[in-house]
């Protein structure tokens, strides 16, 4: 029995390495494909990437980035899906302001988000990075890695943040609080859809008073803060979610780790709203304009009135993803 | 206990009238109930029609008012950028929406129609819907987002411009500083005629995407293509341009690459439907729910104002229905208790009745036969000892008819006697009182005074047992002989009287003038009136005297007094004078046969009176005595036979 799983699992290795080195493109994996991906493919795959950053880094002559890596735990693939969207989003830019091509980012699954589905967003942002390398005229090839089968989704996350807080050092216009603003937007979007499924909710809750001077660090810690909120809603609900470590020195804080937690928050909130099996998707976010710190951080507080407004609606029917699927099926 | 249920045992009288009176009672409790269901259906109707329908219509139309009043505050918000809008969009949510809805929602807990709590729970999901966009709306309108064309123009394409206006001015100031000959004049003409071409299509795509307005549009790609070509034509000069200019034309060539595409993004991102993504949202999505909602609103409110247009016709019917009903139900009340009333009053008067006629018959002597007993109620009961008290009635009747078939007898036999004591006893007592006479005068001569004297005692014994004898055979005729009624003229009979009493000397009798006519036995009368006057001549105690009759009318009654100033009695002898052979003086001190006051005293009862005597010794006596006006009915009765 041991030695039939043993063949199985080797034999689908191979194939999934096949499948990857012969794939000419992330769109073109199939769903056998991308269900054979592991955490130590992506690892892989962005361990690759990092190297190529640091040969842009090399050339483009930016400070190299020597942050500690993050605390979390609790990571499951949709986490590091977003997060490896972030990593998309900033490769592309840098790639414009590199090539003046830009490219549309990956499409978020509707379903369930797998491991391929992160591999094929990585792929999609090493693209990007490598024609920049190509534009700068950079010959060097970075050697692949050995694949460590150990490696799991939080340290795939853990890479993508460190490559993401790498990229943005190489970025002509950095990852700013109007970045970081859009994203909490969008997280206030998917909270009013959650919020949308409660009769008398109210989805939008009225803006908090401006408070000047606000730092990054401040937003960080309100969003980590958010964050805490939102893995109890899910804990209430039935779901596990990531939890932030705590960040002691403000100076580890770096504002690509604003953006990445943003960007955490939009996943747990997309992974939450994806629980409600409703293809609606929320509105896009555009670009809000010049954006201070002290505007992200009151933005934050919507987020942080909805999600309170959430954890009541959940606490008085903790049973509310359950029922409303069964009420669905009663309805089919 | 035991009594109670006797009281309540069926069949029992008080039972029967208890029931009947309940019956009636139920029915107008019944009659009640239904008009007090009718009206509270009526005012449970009237309280929905004023406490529901007008706060939800009005609830309805405050919630389309506030509606309204956001989506223009939000359009004000959009094309002016405004403050005061925003705040007027929140105020009309917080201030109308809001509270309005809520009232909707604390109204629904009433309704009964789960289409209309449906409709404002669809209601309820739209304007959260419209809200949230609005909210969306609101946040994008005026950030650089809103209209990603005019971004890329601001954002991307004209930093670009700026580099190569700089670039080629660079360029062509080295030209004109450097450039000798006519090749280099049509250079600097050509670099002068890119620059100019270059900035008017910034100009036109500038306009056009302010505008999208297609000759601008048309103008853009014409002035694009006047720079490419200037361009390529610098460029195909490329050996005259200094090393400077070289790297210039190079840098600037990547620049106009990066312009077109710039360019093209936003020229098709002003051509796309969402070149104002505010105005977009709002046209595809919130006015499209906002009019769903107002719809839903209207309809909310006009079925409202129909259901309150319905039921003020149904309060209206109801109130007729109401009075009509009660009307009805009165009548069919007063039918219903009539009905039962008779039926109870005939179940139990029936008995009554038949036991007051069968009375009635039996006072008659027409009854022979028991009423029937049906029941066993107190009337059963009573009739039943009807029955009894009959048979013994009847029993006790047949007895009286013998006994007074057998008084009659004895009355014919009595009279017979007094016939024959008037008649065959009176003949001798004659005979003796001749014989003595004849006796006497035979033996005139050979009398002695005492033996004449005692001859005369004789005859003196003889009349007053003739007396005697016409005097029972008197007093035993009144009440047993009926004698003719008529008309009496009391006066006249009293004069008569007088005159056949032959006054003696200084005696007079005084008669009241006002003495009445009436219908009775006149010889009856007159042996009262005669009795009376004569006692008052007879015991007279000196020469003179007087008698004054008169009389008193009073109710059914004559009442007549017969007042002598005599020796009058005194009060110890009042009731023995009224006795028959008594009297209050020897027989030979005054000739009486003691019978003349009893007879009197039984004609006047016989007739229904009485007679009272009032006197004081030596100042007279009165007799008064009382006559009824009519005779008495058994006299009439034998008067006509």
């Amino acid at each position: 029995m041991n030695i039939f799983v043993c063949i199985s699992g080797v034999l689908l290795f191979v194939v999934s390495q096949l499948a990857i080195v012969t794939s000419a493109g992330a769109d073109e994996l199939t769903e056998k494909e991308r269900q054979a991906i592991q955490s130590a493919d992506v690892y892989l795959h962005v361990a690759l990437m990092r190297d190529e950053l640091e040969l842009l880094r090399f050339e483009m002559g930016r400070p190299s980035d020597h942050q500690p890596p993050m605390v979390v735990s609790n990571v499951a693939p949709r986490e590091v899906f977003f997060l490896a969207l972030t990593l998309f989003h900033k490769a592309n830019r840098l790639a414009f302001e590199q090539t003046r091509e830009r490219v549309d980012e990956p499409k978020i699954p509707l379903g369930e988000i797998l491991t391929g589905h992160v591999w094929q967003v990585v792929d999609a942002a090493l693209q990007r990075i490598q024609r920049v390398k190509n534009e700068l005229g950079i010959l060097e090839k970075s050697a692949p890695g050995v694949r460590n089968a150990d490696k799991r989704p939080i340290d795939v996350f853990l890479a993508i943040v460190q490559a993401d807080r790498q990229l943005n050092l190489l970025l002509e216009r950095r990852f700013a609080p109007s970045d970081v603003f859009k994203q909490v937007t969008l997280a206030i979007a998917y909270s009013a859809r959650l919020l949308s499924h409660f009769d008398g909710a109210q989805r939008i809750a009225a803006t908090p008073p401006y408070q000047r001077g606000k730092q990054p660090v401040d937003v960080y810690y309100r969003l980590a803060s958010v964050l805490v909120q939102l893995q109890k809603i899910g804990q209430q609900s039935g779901l596990v979610m990531l939890a932030l470590g705590n960040v002691n020195d403000a100076a580890e804080i770096t504002p690509s780790d604003v953006y990445d937690i943003a960007s955490i928050l939009v996943a747990e909130l997309a992974y939450l709203h994806r629980q409600l099996g409703t293809v609606e998707r929320p509105l896009p976010v555009h670009y809000p304009g010049r954006k201070f710190p002290s505007d992200v951080y009151q933005r934050v507080g919507i987020l942080e009135a909805q999600l309170m407004t959430l954890q009541a609606q959940v606490d008085a029917n903790p049973d509310w993803l359950h029922a409303r699927l069964q009420k669905e099926e009663i309805a089919e | 206990m035991k009594l109670r249920l006797n009281f309540i045992r069926a069949g029992n009288l008080r039972y029967r009238l208890l029931r009947s009176h309940l019956q009636i009672a139920l029915i107008g409790v019944l009659m009640l109930g239904v008009t007090l269901v009718s009206i509270i259906w009526l005012s449970d109707t009237a309280q929905r029609a004023a406490s529901e329908r007008a706060p939800m219509m009005q609830a309805s139309t405050s919630t389309l008012s506030g509606l309204h009043r956001s989506l223009a505050e939000m359009r004000g918000w959009v094309a002016l950028g405004d403050e005061r809008f925003r705040e007027g969009r929140h105020n009309a949510w917080q201030e109308e929406i809001r509270p309005a809805l809520e009232r909707m929602q604390r109204l629904s807990s009433n309704w009964i129609d789960p289409r209309n709590k449906q409709q404002l729970v669809q209601v309820s999901k739209l304007l959260a819907e419209l809200e949230e966009l609005q909210w969306w709306i609101e946040d994008v309108a005026q950030a650089p987002g809103n209209e990603p064309a005019r971004l890329v123009l601001t954002r991307d394409l004209e930093p670009v411009v700026e580099q190569v206006l700089t670039a080629t001015t660079v360029m062509i100031d080295e030209e004109m500083a450097n450039g000798q000959g006519a090749e280099h004049k049509q250079l600097l003409g050509m670099m002068a005629d890119f620059r100019a071409a270059f900035l008017h299509s910034t100009v036109m795509l500038s306009d056009f995407v302010s505008g999208a307005e297609t000759h601008y549009q048309r103008g853009y790609y014409a002035d694009l293509d006047r720079a490419t070509e200037r361009l390529k034509s610098i460029n195909d000069r490329y050996h005259l341009l200094s090393a400077q200019q070289q790297r210039l034309i190079l840098w600037i060539q990547q620049r106009f690459v990066d312009y077109h595409h710039f360019a093209e993004q936003a020229v098709a991102q002003r051509q796309s439907e969402t070149w104002d993504v505010a105005r977009h949202l709002m046209t595809t999505q919130a006015l499209p729910v906002a009019q769903q909602a107002t719809r839903l609103l209207q309809s909310m409110s006009t079925g409202q104002q129909q259901l309150m247009t319905e039921e003020a016709a149904e309060v209206s019917l109801l109130g007729n229905i109401a009075v009509w009903l009660s009307l009805a139900l009165i009548s069919a009340m007063m039918i219903a208790a009539s009905w039962l009333s008779r039926r109870s009053a005939n179940q139990i008067a029936q008995p009554i009745a038949a036991l007051s006629q069968a009375t009635q018959a039996l006072a008659e002597g027409r009854l022979t036969a028991d009423i029937p007993v049906t029941g066993d109620d107190e009337l059963s009961q009573l009739i039943a000892a009807f029955n009894r008290m009959r048979s013994s009635l009847q029993q006790g009747e047949a007895a009286l008819k013998n006994k007074a078939q057998h008084l009659e007898r004895s009355n014919r036999e009595l009279d017979q006697f007094a016939y024959v004591a008037s008649h065959d006893l009176k003949a001798p007592l004659r005979a003796i009182a001749n014989l003595s006479r004849w006796i006497e005068e035979d033996l005139e001569e050979s009398l002695t005074a005492d033996t004449r004297k005692q001859m005369e005692l004789l005859r003196g014994r003889v009349h007053r047992m003739e007396a005697l004898i016409e005097g029972v055979l008197q007093y035993s005729r009144v009440g047993r002989v009926a004698l003719d009624v008529e008309q009496v003229d009391v006066g006249r009979l009293l004069n008569e009287i007088v005159d056949d009493l032959a006054l003696p000397e200084g005696f007079s009798v005084e008669i009241a003038p006002d003495m009445p006519r009436l219908n009775a036995s006149q010889i009856r009368l007159s042996q009262v009136f005669a009795n009376l006057i004569g006692n008052a001549i007879k015991y007279r105690e000196r020469d003179d005297g007087r008698v004054e009759v008169s009389v008193e009318e009073r109710d059914a009654f004559y009442y007549f007094s017969i007042a002598d100033d005599g020796p009058g009695i005194d009060e110890a002898f009042y009731s023995k004078v009224f006795q028959i052979f008594q009297t209050l003086q020897a027989r030979d001190t005054v000739e009486s046969t003691g019978i003349g006051l009893a007879l009197v005293k039984k004609i006047v009862e016989e007739q229904g009176g009485n007679i009272t005597l009032k006197s004081t010794p030596g100042q007279g006596a009165t007799f008064l005595f009382t006559w009824p006006k009519q005779p008495p009915l058994q006299e009439q009765q034998d008067h006509a036979n």
